[in-house]
């Protein structure tokens, strides 16, 4: 170590070590009788000591680094040209990286978000993702290994007067907001007091409704909003940042013990058979993710022996991560897909810029000659241009950065990812830009360096044939995918049903989200009352109505 | 290599070791290693400074600027503790070794 320290000294110092040097030289030769062989080069020896500092390299970097600036700044359309194409080669897969990080690497912005799951109900046969609310109040004071048990239930209602226009809300069990550790933007979250019988019909209301439908002012606070109808009290904001488990978001929020009111008439609390809660929790500290799925069996196996018609003879509970929008393993496919794809963008840039530099390096051969007659080795040579290649790769992953984060925000608003994870230039990300610019750097510039390095007559045009050959196939790869995959989505479109579709309407009238089961009778009862309605049904309260020839004819 | 040259890496021992009975400066430690080998090693600059300022840097001497026995400035050269540690396992490890080639080339 402490040689480490004096040779950053010596660095540091250098034009007082020199000095030194020199001086103690020129005593040296003046020491020298005249018998004895003369003093060599003065430069050269100092040289030569001061190759024992080990700073030679960084001295030959800077030598390098200035000389590729400046032939940089002479030639600026090829300059400017290279960076485009690499920002967009590695702006593309920056992008891509961004969106994965964002989407099944990054944890959500929840309290500890590693001990977040999501229950599955699970049998040989079959994977359910909702529990009838009994079932989740059960398992919620049976499972001990199981903390913030959380019940979650989507459903549209109308705001205000206006019940034409139907706004997602969620209905969740009160310690919802506290146990994602969520702050308030304004008002209050739900708590403890918004369970039970009791308590009053409150409302929290998302960022994005706030400043739409209510002006964004804090004066909302308190005052009233018909929910289907029905009296609720707004008592708070939620930010738009805020994402429940699973990455879930909603433009409201609503505490479940007051879905009887919102629904008059909803029975989800007490229905076994309504199975509509999504079900999250956290894994008890200490337990494993399998240690609390075997206990979960035992409470399981306690349920069916309670009431044996709610649970499957060989059914169990499976616990999966939902700290993640997505996880690792679902999104391992597109992950894959996408990935290659923006992978031979890169390619074929590279190769794209390999013949731009192999032209400008063929014409440098001058330069190359004189410097070989006056001493360069071929090392130093090829030094020379991988160093104006990085410079080249760094420059364009540079402004390929800020592309990125552009680019995978439009991507994530478009696809309608909570606002939480909007992408940021982080560590990460400069990591992933600072790889693929070596990788480019050396994809481009290494073939070029090359061939600068043989002799005129023995180059071959091969290399530039080989060049052009793999951007083409590239380039052609992507062509077809892109073909391929923009012929899939025409042919789901275009698919004949085998009927009329285009005088067809269907009518989902989301009757279990409203608390009502769906016992044959009932079903008759709204199959026959549509069948006499009239044909657009457009003020159908709570209703959603869905032109087929809309969506299919497109 | 000119024939009196010294044998590639033991001149940081031998300056080393000329250095351990007192600070000396670069023209005097040529000269002691040429005097003392009885005028058949020939120290040349070349390597000379290369090897004082790996000394240095590894700290195995330290330097100081003083004045000649004929009244120059020169810079004295001084072993330092680490120094003096580094020369004596180095010497020994340089005895064992010629030792060994030594047995090679008389019994091969």
């Amino acid at each position: 170590m402490g040689a480490l320290w004096r040779r950053l000294w010596y660095l540091l110092n250098r034009s007082r070590f020199e000095r030194e040097l020199r001086e103690e030289m020129a005593a040296h030769r003046a020491l020298k009788g005249a018998s004895e062989p003369p003093f060599g080069n003065d430069l050269r020896l100092r040289d030569e000591a001061i190759d024992a500092w080990g700073w030679r390299w960084l001295e030959r970097l800077t030598q390098d680094l200035n000389f590729a600036c400046r032939l940089l700044w002479r030639s600026p359309v090829f300059t400017l040209t290279a960076i485009a194409v690499l920002a967009l080669g590695i702006g593309l897969n920056l992008a891509a990286f961004q969106v994965i990080d964002s989407v099944a690497l990054s944890w959500l912005p929840v309290r500890s978000p590693e001990t977040l799951v999501h229950l599955h109900r699970r049998s040989p046969q079959s994977t359910m993702t909702s529990f009838s609310y009994p079932a989740f109040d059960f398992y919620r004071q049976h499972g001990s290994s199981l903390t913030g048990a959380m019940g979650v239930v989507s459903a549209d209602v109308t705001f205000g007067s206006d019940d034409t226009r139907t706004v997602d809300a969620q209905f969740v069990t009160a310690n919802y907001f506290s146990e994602l550790g969520a702050i308030p933007l304004a008002g209050r979250l739900l708590d403890s007091s918004d369970d039970g019988a009791n308590a009053g019909a409150v409302i929290v209301v998302g960022e994005r409704l706030w400043k739409s439908r209510l002006g964004g002012e804090h004066s909302a606070i308190g005052r009233p909003l018909p929910v289907n109808g029905q009296p609720f009290t707004i008592v708070g904001v939620a930010a738009d940042s805020f994402a429940g488990p699973g990455g879930g978001s909603a433009a409201a929020w609503i505490p479940i013990s007051q879905h009887r009111v919102a629904f008059p008439g909803s029975t989800i609390l007490d229905d076994w058979s309504a199975d509509s809660i999504s079900f999250y929790g956290r894994v008890r500290e200490g337990h494993t993710t399998a240690a609390a799925e075997a206990e979960l069996k035992a409470a399981v196996d306690g349920l069916r022996t309670v009431r044996p018609g709610e649970v499957q003879d060989d059914e169990w509970l499976e616990l999966r991560p939902a700290g993640r929008f997505v996880s690792f393993e679902e999104a391992a496919p597109g992950i894959a897909l996408t990935g290659s794809l923006v992978g031979l963008v890169l390619v074929a840039a590279c190769m794209n810029l390999g013949l731009l530099v192999l032209a400008r390096t063929l014409g440098r051969s001058r330069e190359f000659a004189i410097r070989f007659s006056v001493g360069a080795t071929r090392g130093r040579i090829v030094r020379q241009l991988l160093t104006e290649h990085l410079l080249l790769g760094i420059l364009g992953a540079t402004v390929a950065c800020f592309v990125a984060v552009q680019a995978s925000r439009a991507v994530l608003t478009l696809t309608g990812v909570a606002g939480g994870l909007t992408p940021q230039i982080n560590f990460r990300l400069i990591l992933a830009a600072a790889v693929l610019a070596v990788f480019s750097s050396v994809a481009f510039g290494l073939a070029p360096a090359w061939q600068a390095l043989r002799p005129a007559e023995a180059r071959r045009r091969r290399l530039r044939t080989i060049l052009v050959g793999l951007q083409v196939m590239a380039a052609t790869t992507l062509l077809v995918v892109s073909g391929l995959l923009v012929r899939g989505v025409t042919r789901v479109v275009r698919v004949p049903l085998g009927f009329d579709y285009q005088q067809t309407l269907v009518a989902d009238p989301h009757l279990s989200s409203h608390g009502m089961s769906p016992t044959p009778p009932s079903r008759t009862g709204i199959a026959s009352s549509l069948d006499s309605a009239s044909c657009p049904a457009s003020r159908m309260s709570h209703s959603r109505l869905c032109r087929r020839s809309e969506t299919a004819s497109g | 290599m000119p024939d009196n040259g010294v044998p590639p890496g033991t001149l940081v021992m031998l300056v080393l070791r000329v250095l351990q009975s007192g600070p000396l400066h670069g023209y005097a430690i040529a000269q002691r290693i040429h005097a003392l080998s009885t005028d058949v090693l020939q120290v040349e600059e070349g390597s000379l400074y290369p090897a004082l300022q790996r000394i240095l840097i590894q700290g195995w001497a330290k330097a100081h600027w003083g004045v000649s026995e004929t009244n120059r400035r020169v810079r004295f050269y001084q072993l330092t503790p680490a120094g003096r540690a580094h020369v004596v396992s180095q010497m020994a490890e340089y005895e064992r070794v010629s030792a060994a080639i030594l047995t090679v080339l008389r019994t091969a």
